[in-house]
């Protein structure tokens, strides 16, 4: 498979119902900040090693990426209203990514997921102020 | 001037029960050849220094690590047919710099001695072996055409 393949799987597994919803986890732009409600997330690649398992030419390989979703939970004005979505896209995060270790049949196994978030991070875009927080995994392919 | 060799077009076949020679290096990171003589000691009182004659007995040990693949004619098809059918008997070719007419070639006969799958959560999962010395010498010759069948 490829990076594009997997960021694919995961906008797809993102995208349900039970995490960002329909239309609101983008690979290929950040436009969804400016069309987004509630909370949307942005899917990019961080770190790529390709390491020889074999011998031969070519020999097989074992392709390790960490892949960054960067998440945005809008604050539409109360203020108790979007630290809990903070909290409730978190979790919804997380059990979408542990749900599915092939993500989407596009690599072999999903292995560390970690994040991080400033709790004082805040920023405005398009008229509205986002809370930003990192969810990273690293994802190997053989 | 040397000749120095970049060790990734090193190419190993082992036979299975049917004796055919399979293909281990498009599923192996490492291999290793071991190549081993007694040096018999003779240190008798008066000796200052230990003292060893020569014609001790020689012996051979190949080691290999890979990955495991249940697909006929991959790693541990192979090697199960080794074990169950062949009753551990098996023969090596192990050419260092590729599998080429011309390249050099290791091979002996021996037997299968161990053979182990490792399975790691969040790994490959893996096999290793071991085959050691059965009958005659280790041979070390020059690749030609009916080496490759």
């Amino acid at each position: 498979m490829s990076a594009s393949a997997i960021a694919d799987g995961l906008v797809t597994m993102l995208s349900a119902a039970s995490v960002f919803g329909s239309g609101n986890v983008a690979k290929n732009s950040y436009q969804i900040l400016e069309t987004s409600t509630g909370s949307c997330a942005v899917v990019q690649w961080t770190r790529l090693i390709s390491n020889p398992m074999t011998f031969g030419d070519p020999r097989s390989r074992q392709r390790t990426w960490n892949f960054q979703i960067r998440c945005f939970v809008r604050d539409t004005g109360d203020p108790n209203a979007v630290l809990n979505r903070v909290w409730s896209a978190t979790d919804g995060i997380i059990a979408c990514l542990e749900s599915d270790d092939t993500i989407q049949n596009t690599a072999q196994s999903l292995n560390s997921i970690s994040g991080t978030r400033d709790p004082e991070s805040a920023f405005t875009v398009g008229g509205a102020t986002w809370l930003p927080f990192d969810i990273g995994i690293e994802v190997n392919e053989f | 001037m040397t000749t120095k060799l970049s060790a990734r077009n090193g190419s190993l076949y082992l036979e299975d029960s049917t004796n055919a020679s399979r293909s281990f290096s498009g599923y192996t990171s490492t291999m290793t050849l071991m190549y081993n003589a007694e040096a018999t000691d003779v240190t008798g009182f008066g000796n200052s220094a230990r003292e060893f004659v020569i014609g001790g007995i020689k012996d051979w040990e190949l080691t290999c690590d890979g990955f495991w693949s249940s697909t006929a004619n991959e790693t541990a098809a192979v090697l199960d047919s080794i074990h169950h059918t062949a009753n551990g008997s098996t023969m090596f070719k192990l050419f260092p710099a590729g599998s080429i007419a011309g390249c050099p070639l290791y091979t002996a006969c021996g037997l299968l001695t161990n053979h182990d799958v490792g399975l790691t959560a969040d790994g490959a999962g893996t096999i290793s072996l071991t085959v050691t010395a059965r009958t005659g010498s280790l041979t070390r010759k020059t690749t030609i055409a009916t080496d490759l069948t």
